[in-house]
């Protein structure tokens, strides 16, 4: 039997790491662990280049020009202004990257994707697809299999009142 | 289908090609000068309240307007033939809503065959992502952040919205709903003529930054990292708004810095010491689905 190599399979080939650059937006504390209250360790100042080892919530870990690693609040990065070549495959965890990259020079700077997205003509031009309409339906998942899917994942729901637009955490009809 | 509801649509389709002002005119004068009996005349005066106050579209209507827009944007692109990753969007997906006060909705998740990158929501639960936007994801939180403002575009009705609030749009959206389901080829031509005006012209850029707030919050809920669509939005930061692959997003959103900068604001610290997951790696996902 002919198996077919699907994209989604095609992710299990990348996993080499490279680190992303950035640069600092504004002058920014280098703490030690991913937390307002752990030590400084330094302070960089604006437009520092580091190389990002990894993100945890709202903190990014990087490393200096001279080899100090630490973290930084991820808004006060900047990333290379740079293609989806150095924005993408170069993170480690991005599985899909080896469709992403083909086609383009890994690593080189400020390349475009060199593709065209779907844009405003092909939005004018469609006619409705009935037909693919319904092959999706085909794939919609009920609740209980998501559930069973979370519990395997350790995926656990927790309690999260909206965002309302005066920060103040109201929480909606849920 | 009666006759004065067909020569609305009618009216409505043409019309939706022409500046606004001199198509409501035309579209009194046609009205007023159509052959329609009193109990129609006040269906019609209904009708043309619509324009100046929204009016509620109930959850069958709101499906079957969507299912009409999912239909034309698969028209303009088809799904990824790979049946494993559709299916796991799907369950992620699935997941994600039924973390909002919308759980019980037909929610739907495709992937399109597009290398360019965007995610897309119509009505009612259905919610596209492109090849080119998967390949982008640096985690599984990553995606769950942009699933979860796709499905706050749904829950909080954006489209609905931008339908209703175009005068001309908004005039026959009301009858469009009403008769939706009974399959009229000038209804389906009615709503493939609205999904062009409203899916290349975007959303309010208010209704995008509150989807960015509804879903961090989506995504924390369901246990992911809820910097996963902060990240997704720093990594568009960086990208050439001209890129070819990037352009329709750019055109149809806030920039990356303006989102990120409300949304780090609404934020706030109230993520700071959440424990969430960034997810499982894709190549487990991959073996997973393929079995």
């Amino acid at each position: 039997m002919r198996i077919p190599v699907f994209f989604f399979t095609l992710l299990l080939y990348v996993g080499s790491v490279f680190a992303e650059s950035a640069t600092t937006s504004r002058s920014t504390e280098l703490q030690e662990k991913a937390s307002a209250d752990s030590a400084v360790l330094a302070t960089l100042a604006n437009q520092t280049k580091v190389d990002v080892m990894q993100r945890n919530g709202g903190w990014t870990q990087v490393k200096t020009g001279n080899g100090q690693s630490g973290w930084v609040r991820m808004t006060s990065l900047r990333y290379e202004s740079a293609g989806p070549s150095t924005a993408v495959p170069t993170s480690g965890g991005s599985l899909l990257g080896s469709l992403a990259t083909s086609g383009r020079t890994s690593n080189s700077g400020s390349v475009g994707s060199g593709v065209k997205g779907l844009d405003k003509e092909d939005l004018k031009r469609a006619s409705p697809n009935y037909a693919e309409l319904q092959k999706m339906q085909r794939f919609a998942v009920d609740k209980n299999s998501a559930q069973s899917f979370a519990q395997k994942s350790s995926l656990n729901p927790t309690n999260v009142a909206y965002l309302d637009q005066n920060n103040s955490g109201k929480r909606e009809n849920n | 289908m009666r006759a004065y509801q067909k020569l609305l649509i009618a009216s409505l389709a043409i019309l939706l090609c022409g500046p606004a002002a001199a198509q409501f005119d035309f579209l009194k004068k046609a009205l007023e000068n159509a052959p329609i009996p009193g109990k129609a005349k006040s269906a019609l005066d209904k009708t043309m309240d619509v324009a100046e106050k929204t009016k509620e579209i109930d959850e069958p209507k709101e499906i079957a307007i969507g299912q009409e827009f999912a239909a034309s944007l698969l028209g303009a692109k088809p799904l990824l033939n790979d049946p494993a990753l559709q299916k796991y969007v799907n369950t992620l997906g699935r997941w994600l809503a039924s973390q909002s006060e919308r759980p019980d909705l037909p929610w739907t998740f495709g992937v399109l065959n597009d290398d360019g990158f965007n995610a897309f929501a119509t009505p009612g639960g259905s919610i596209f992502v492109t090849k080119g936007l998967l390949a982008r994801m640096r985690n599984e939180a990553e995606l769950a952040g942009v699933l979860s403002h796709e499905i706050g575009h749904v829950i909080r009705k954006h489209y609905l919205k931008a339908i209703q609030s175009n005068a001309v749009t908004g005039l026959g959206v009301d009858l469009l709903a009403d008769n939706i389901n009974k399959g009229s080829a000038e209804l389906k031509t009615f709503a493939a003529n609205i999904f062009k005006d409203v899916y290349a012209r975007g959303l309010d850029k208010d209704d995008e930054y509150e989807a960015d707030r509804v879903g961090v919050v989506i995504a924390a809920r369901a246990g992911f990292d809820a910097y996963g669509l902060p990240s997704v939005l720093q990594t568009l930061q960086s990208q050439n708004p001209q890129d070819k692959g990037f352009s329709l997003l750019f055109e149809t959103h806030p920039t990356p810095t303006d989102r990120l900068d409300r949304l780090n604001r609404a934020m706030g610290t109230r993520f700071e010491s959440s424990t969430g997951s960034a997810g499982k790696p894709f190549s487990e996902r991959s073996k997973e689905f393929s079995r």
